[in-house]
């Protein structure tokens, strides 16, 4: 059997960063794939300990573009909880409020991509129109587009006016119709459910053994959201969105599911915003260690500080949804034919920068 | 906060993290910290955490490896320890035995061999103690 | 085979204006919050100097002798820090980006002198 090597990356068109797969090729059909990545290694946990820990957030914000906001807001509820500080609830439910919004902007992000990666491009420009109200919407609030530099360690450092807040929910709401019309070509039309359904399956038991996160596992039908449970969601009425069918076009269509869900979250907190406050004061450096879990929008997020008693933490690891979604693109790729690569290694929602920190 | 933290040898993992997984825990992230060193240039030793999530808890197996103790590797029972144990190598310098898929030190390529180990902190001297 | 809910839209596209804007001919006004750059009131400043212990890409610099202050457009990040802990409240966030330069970063340096310059100083 003569078999050829095809090297994906790192620079393709259909992805968002640099990440490089060596294909064994039989023919059409990828037999194996290697991966590589380290192209965007920046080392970022390094310079954990040699930062105060309060100017830290900006560093962790900055890891990835899209996930910017979850990451300081997860490395600051890392450190509070190291500190045990109580952390005020309108900082909590402005928190919330951006991360819905970081959520629905991610997946609107994604929807587009993954329309390019089968190669509807008409379909990527109208989702990325309805990005950027969103965007609009976070410069309005925060002052910037992708990074925020709002959050830090014990709540927010400026304050978003409820006129805001409801000001943005409505308008969300006002963009429902559209993105019903957007969504239900993703979830209905012919071309695209040709491309999607039954594409690199992947069944809930070995869902639960690779260890994959996020819409990944709840595409396989496992519940795992790790905003269950979570404090900060507390007096929130939403689901987790789980589908059974574990392809492709079921973890589009959990994804769809997520957006509704954050723009119905948004509404109820703007809806029933307190009013005690925005930071809490820190008193004392932290000292000790703590694992924090966010949900972010490609899923778990695992935050692990540890602090000796000084302005400097000892370590920060941040473990991203994607490191633990690679491996099952390398396992997903088998077996699959070379026009559908593409496909697959977006439909981890691939967050490069995340990933190598 | 309290967490879940059990303090074992390398020797007893293999044998905890198969019944983790006939249990039907989730490995959730192996995370390694550079312990401090007596002097710089030391090689440090390295605590290692194997956080596993069941039903939402996690749960953490913590084992400190020495410098130059090989540790037994998971990849074998979870294929996505591969990745978090060449990055810990890469990164820590610690050895694995066992790999599933081993990069053999070509993962991120750093211009310094184990960033993390050489920037590993060094033990302050106690206030007080006459030497 | 069903025609796709897009096809309509794309043709109704045909006959709409386009969604983007011709930049830099037609400029959006920036939002009241939006983080564009910052400058400097010299007449307040007392030259402390803790802008530039606080800026975390160390792009203001204060020379207190000469009482110059200066920042370097292109290293500032617009996160504001300087704007809150600017003890005469005398730095100001402005929304709007700076102009972009060229590759000689001519004019990147805004800098600043204050009223009572000792008579040693060179000239601004």
């Amino acid at each position: 059997m003569k078999t050829t090597i095809v090297p994906l990356g790192p620079q393709h068109p259909v992805l968002p960063e640099p990440l490089s797969f060596d294909l064994v090729l039989d023919n059409e059909r990828v037999i194996d794939a290697v991966p590589s990545i380290g192209f965007i290694h920046r080392g970022l946990e390094l310079l954990a300990p040699k930062r105060d820990f309060e100017e830290y957030v900006m560093i962790a914000e900055r890891v990835c573009g899209i996930c910017s906001f979850m990451h300081g807001m997860g490395y600051s509820s890392a450190v509070e909880s190291v500190l045990a500080l109580p952390v005020p609830r309108r900082a909590r439910q402005l928190r919330v409020i951006l991360a819905e919004l970081s959520r629905v902007h991610s997946h609107l992000l994604w929807l587009g991509l993954a329309a390019d990666a089968f190669g509807f491009e008409n379909l990527f420009m109208q989702t990325w129109r309805l990005r950027e109200e969103v965007l609009d919407m976070f410069e309005e609030t925060t002052g910037g587009r992708v990074i925020f530099n709002i959050v830090k360690v014990g709540g927010m450092r400026k304050d978003i006016e409820d006129a805001t807040l409801s000001r943005i929910s409505s308008r969300l709401t006002a963009m429902k119709p559209q993105l019903k019309e957007i969504t239900d070509i993703f979830l209905n039309d012919y071309t695209v459910k040709h491309r999607l359904s039954g594409l690199a399956v992947l069944p809930e038991a070995e869902a639960r053994e690779l260890g994959v996160v996020g819409p990944m596992l709840r595409a396989s039908g496992v519940v795992s959201d790790q905003r269950l449970g979570n404090p900060m969601y507390e007096g929130l009425r939403w689901e987790a969105a789980v589908e059974k069918d574990g392809d492709c076009h079921a973890r589009c269509r959990v994804r769809v599911k997520e957006i509704f869900q954050s723009i119905d979250i948004i509404a109820q907190a703007a809806g029933a915003m307190a009013a005690d406050g925005i930071a809490a004061k820190i008193a004392s450096a932290p000292n000790g260690e703590a694992f924090y879990r966010a949900e972010q929008p490609r899923g778990e997020a695992i935050y692990y500080v540890r602090g000796n008693g000084t302005r400097m933490l000892e370590r920060f690891r941040l473990r991203t949804p994607t490191f633990a979604n690679v491996p099952a693109v390398v396992k997903l790729l088998k077996g699959t034919e070379l026009a559908d690569v593409p496909t697959i290694i977006l439909t981890i929602d691939p967050c490069i920068s995340c990933m190598e920190r | 906060m309290t967490m879940d933290i059990a303090l074992i040898e390398a020797a007893a993992l293999p044998e905890r993290v198969k019944g983790l997984r006939a249990a039907g825990s989730r490995l959730a992230v192996i995370s390694a910290v550079a312990l401090p060193v007596a002097a710089a240039g030391e090689a440090p030793a390295v605590e290692l955490t194997y956080s596993f999530d069941k039903d939402g808890a996690l749960s953490h197996l913590r084992l400190t490896a020495a410098p130059g103790q090989k540790v037994p590797s998971v990849s074998g029972d979870y294929f996505s320890a591969f990745l978090y144990e060449n990055e810990i190598r890469e990164q820590f310098g610690v050895e694995f035995e066992g790999l599933v898929l081993d990069f053999k030190g070509t993962l991120y390529k750093t211009a310094v061999r184990v960033p993390f180990a050489v920037a590993a902190p060094v033990k302050k001297p106690v206030p007080g103690a006459n030497s | 085979m069903a025609i796709s809910p897009l096809i309509p839209a794309a043709l109704a596209n045909l006959f709409k204006k386009p969604a983007t804007r011709l930049y830099p001919h037609e400029v959006r006004e920036p939002f009241a919050r939006t983080r564009g750059s910052i400058t400097m009131r010299e007449a307040e400043c007392i030259f402390c100097g803790i802008c530039q212990n606080k800026c975390p890409s160390k792009a203001i610099t204060v020379v207190r002798a000469e009482k110059t202050w200066q920042v370097d457009q292109l290293r500032c990040l617009a996160c504001m820090r300087c704007v809150e802990v600017c003890p005469k409240k005398c730095i100001e966030a402005r929304s709007a980006r700076p102009a972009p330069y060229g590759s000689d970063r001519a004019g990147s340096v805004e800098k600043k002198t204050g009223p009572a310059a000792p008579p040693t100083a060179p000239a601004k």
